[in-house]
C-alpha cells in the first residue's frame, strides 16, 4: 500500500537534494534550477496532504500548487534576468563571483 | 500492487533525475534533467489521481519554465570554461547538512504519520469554484504578480544604453 509517508519522504528526498544544489552549485542559473526542485517537493506535500486528508477546506490542497507554480514562473523570469544582467555587467553568471555589494 | 510499481517507477526518476540536475557539471544538461524530474512529479500527480494539478505541471513547468531556464542557459554560456569547478568549497558541509535534514525529517514523519488512510476522491469541479469564488482575490493577485514580473525582469534584461 503506498500511505501518505511515501510521498512525505519523496518530498523531503527532492527538498534536500535542491537544498544540495542551492548551498553548493557556482553557476546563478543552477541555482534557479535547485530553487524549482524545492517548489516542487511543496507541492507534492499540498497534492498528498489534500488526497488523504479531508478537512474543512481540503480543496485547497488542490488549488494552493497552482499559485505556487505561478509564483515559481515569475521567479524564474526576474531570477534569469537578474542572472543576465549579471553576465552583462560582470562577463560571469557565478554566484559566489558576484560581490560589489560586499563591504 | 499496480499503484506500487508506479509510484516507485516515477520516485525513482524523479529522485535520479533530480541528483542529475543538482551533480551534471554540464549546465545545459542539468536543465535537460530538469524537465525529466518536472514530467516524473507530474506522473506523481496522477498517481495522486490530482489530473488538473499534473496538467498544470507538465504544461508550465517542463513546458515554460524549463524553456525559459534554457534560454538563460543559452544567452549566458558564450565564455563558459569547462575546467572551473562547478560546485563551491562546502560541497560537504552541504552534503552532510542536506542528508542529517533529510534523515531526521524521514525518521520523524515515519513516527507520526499513520499506516494507511483511505484516501478521498477528489471533486474537480470545485477547483474552479473555489478559484472564483473564496480564492478569487489571490486568484487576482496572482495575475498582477506575474505582469509585474514580466515588466521587471524585462526591465532588468535590456540594455541599459538607450535609457
Amino acid at each position: 500500500m503506498i500511505g501518505i509517508f511515501h510521498y512525505l519522504a519523496l518530498s523531503v528526498i527532492l527538498f534536500c537534494i535542491g537544498l544540495y544544489g542551492v548551498l553548493t552549485r557556482r553557476n546563478g542559473i543552477a541555482v534557479l534550477m535547485s530553487i524549482e526542485l524545492m517548489f516542487n517537493a511543496a507541492n507534492i506535500n499540498f497534492a498528498a496532504f489534500s488526497y488523504y486528508f479531508k478537512g474543512a477546506s481540503f480543496v485547497s490542497g488542490q488549488t494552493f500548487p497552482l499559485f505556487v507554480i505561478a509564483v515559481a514562473a515569475s521567479e524564474a523570469a526576474v531570477g534569469l534576468a537578474i542572472v543576465l544582467s549579471l553576465y552583462r555587467n560582470r562577463k560571469t553568471v557565478n554566484v559566489d563571483e558576484a560581490n560589489q555589494l560586499r563591504g | 500492487m499496480n499503484d506500487q510499481i508506479l509510484f516507485y517507477t516515477l520516485a525513482v526518476l524523479v529522485v535520479a533525475s533530480a541528483l542529475a540536475v543538482v551533480f551534471v557539471r554540464n549546465i545545459f544538461h542539468a536543465g535537460l534533467f530538469l524537465m525529466v524530474t518536472f514530467l516524473g512529479v507530474a506522473g506523481i500527480y496522477i498517481t495522486l489521481f490530482n489530473y488538473f494539478l499534473a496538467a498544470v505541471q507538465a504544461l508550465v513547468y517542463s513546458g515554460a519554465i524549463t524553456v525559459l531556464i534554457l534560454f538563460g542557459v543559452m544567452l549566458t554560456q558564450r565564455h563558459y570554461k569547462k575546467e572551473a569547478p562547478s560546485h563551491n568549497a562546502f560541497k560537504w558541509i552541504a552534503l552532510a547538512v542536506s542528508t542529517a535534514i533529510a534523515g531526521f525529517l524521514i525518521v520523524t514523519f515515519r513516527r507520526v504519520t499513520p499506516g494507511f488512510i483511505q484516501p478521498v476522491p477528489h471533486l474537480f469541479h470545485q477547483i474552479g469554484m473555489i478559484l472564483m469564488q473564496t480564492d478569487v482575490i489571490p486568484f487576482e493577485i496572482i495575475s498582477l504578480l506575474l505582469l509585474v514580473a514580466l515588466i521587471g525582469a524585462f526591465a532588468l534584461a535590456r540594455e541599459k544604453e538607450d535609457l
